[in-house]
């Protein structure tokens, strides 16, 4: 099926990128191992498709398609909850660094003697 | 040593009138956090007289309120007063405050808009947004104020050493109340005036507030 050839194409240049990703230091091994293992797996799925059955199996549902969409559901929001946690880490650290160069600039407060 | 913090971000058009204003009325120590304005905020607000501090990007009210609490600290801070540099607030209300705060030996007072009838709030802000945010509010912070988000807030140095915003948007206004019950601060109400030329934040400002104190639970 031509719907195959696509994504399995797809999930090799993600993997490509992967390990580029790790090669330039943006990604940690940790990471890395568990995104490589992530998009095998995809294309085993995509490969043979009847592989899924053994998880709906496991799980306690009908059909293979339906085991994969509830896992894949519930890992984006997993990553998404993350991501948003990281952010907010980000910011917080933003404003540190925004605070401590203003406060740098300006240390000592001498009253003015300006009046209008 | 008195100070008036004034956070600002784009008010090239009333922070002058604000720091001349506050001048007039015998305060000395007016500190300006300028948070990123792309407008002549900055140059206003030197123009006028205030000393300013400038944030390089723009990071929220709340970012801005506690870099001004940090460096008033530094210098020696007795009582420091947030007020808003859009002119919403009548600074004949600061003294009354403050002799609220030392005759009643308080730690912070809270502007009130409920507490007299000078404030015109608009309607759907007085009976729709305000209501619903404080009884939000009073649930949050488990202290009991007629008001909520008020800007207008006086504090002794005590409070402000106790009091660590981490909320860099408006949900700072939940924070610091809730600071104040958890360290057991001595707090009071004054009724202030608040005028109203624009709406604000509106509704959509409440749930961004909302959002954010969502946030901060999960981190
Ligand atoms: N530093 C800083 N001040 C802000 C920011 N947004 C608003 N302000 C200031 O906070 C005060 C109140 O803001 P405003 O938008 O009028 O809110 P409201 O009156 O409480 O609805 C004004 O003095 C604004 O200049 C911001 O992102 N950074
Ligand atoms: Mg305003």
């Amino acid at each position: 099926m031509v719907i195959q050839i696509i994504l399995v194409v797809f999930f090799l240049v993600v993997l490509f990128k992967v390990l580029s990703k790790f090669r330039s230091g943006y990604l940690k091994g940790k990471e890395t191992v568990g995104w490589v293992i992530f998009w095998i797996l995809a294309m085993a799925v995509v490969i043979n498709p009847n592989s899924t059955l053994i998880l709906a199996k496991v799980l306690g549902v009908g059909r293979g398609v339906d085991a994969i969409l509830y896992l894949t559901i519930t890992l984006l929001f997993f990553l998404v909850f993350k991501i948003f946690v990281r952010l907010e880490k980000i910011e917080r650290q933003i404003t540190k660094l925004v605070r401590q160069d203003t406060l740098n600039q300006t240390k000592k407060y001498e009253s003015s003697s300006y009046h209008s | 040593m008195i100070f008036i913090v004034l956070p600002a971000y784009n008010e090239e058009q009333k922070i002058g009138r604000v720091i001349r204003d506050l001048f007039q009325h015998g305060f000395k120590n007016i500190i300006v956090v300028d948070d990123g304005s792309d407008d002549n905020t900055v140059s206003e607000a030197v123009t006028a007289g205030a000393k300013v501090l400038k944030h390089m990007i723009n990071r929220g009210q709340g970012a801005a309120l506690q870099t001004g609490n940090e460096f008033v600290l530094q210098n020696g801070a007795e009582i420091v007063v947030h007020f808003d540099s859009d002119g919403q607030f009548n600074v004949n209300d600061i003294n009354k405050g403050i002799e609220k705060l030392i005759e009643e030996n308080l730690d912070i007072v809270f502007g009130s808009r409920f507490l007299d009838t000078r404030s015109k709030v608009p309607f759907f802000k007085k009976y729709f947004i305000l209501p619903f945010s404080r009884i939000i509010n009073n649930f949050i912070t488990k202290l009991n104020l007629s008001d909520v988000h008020n800007g207008f807030r006086i504090m002794h140095r005590r409070a402000l050493e106790k009091i660590n915003i981490t909320q860099d948007q408006m949900a700072h206004n939940s924070e610091i109340p809730r600071l104040v019950k958890e360290n057991n601060l001595k707090y009071g109400e004054l009724p202030v005036e608040v005028l109203y030329f624009e709406n604000g934040q509106g509704v959509s400002g409440g749930l961004k507030i909302l959002w954010d104190l969502l946030i901060a639970k999960i981190n």
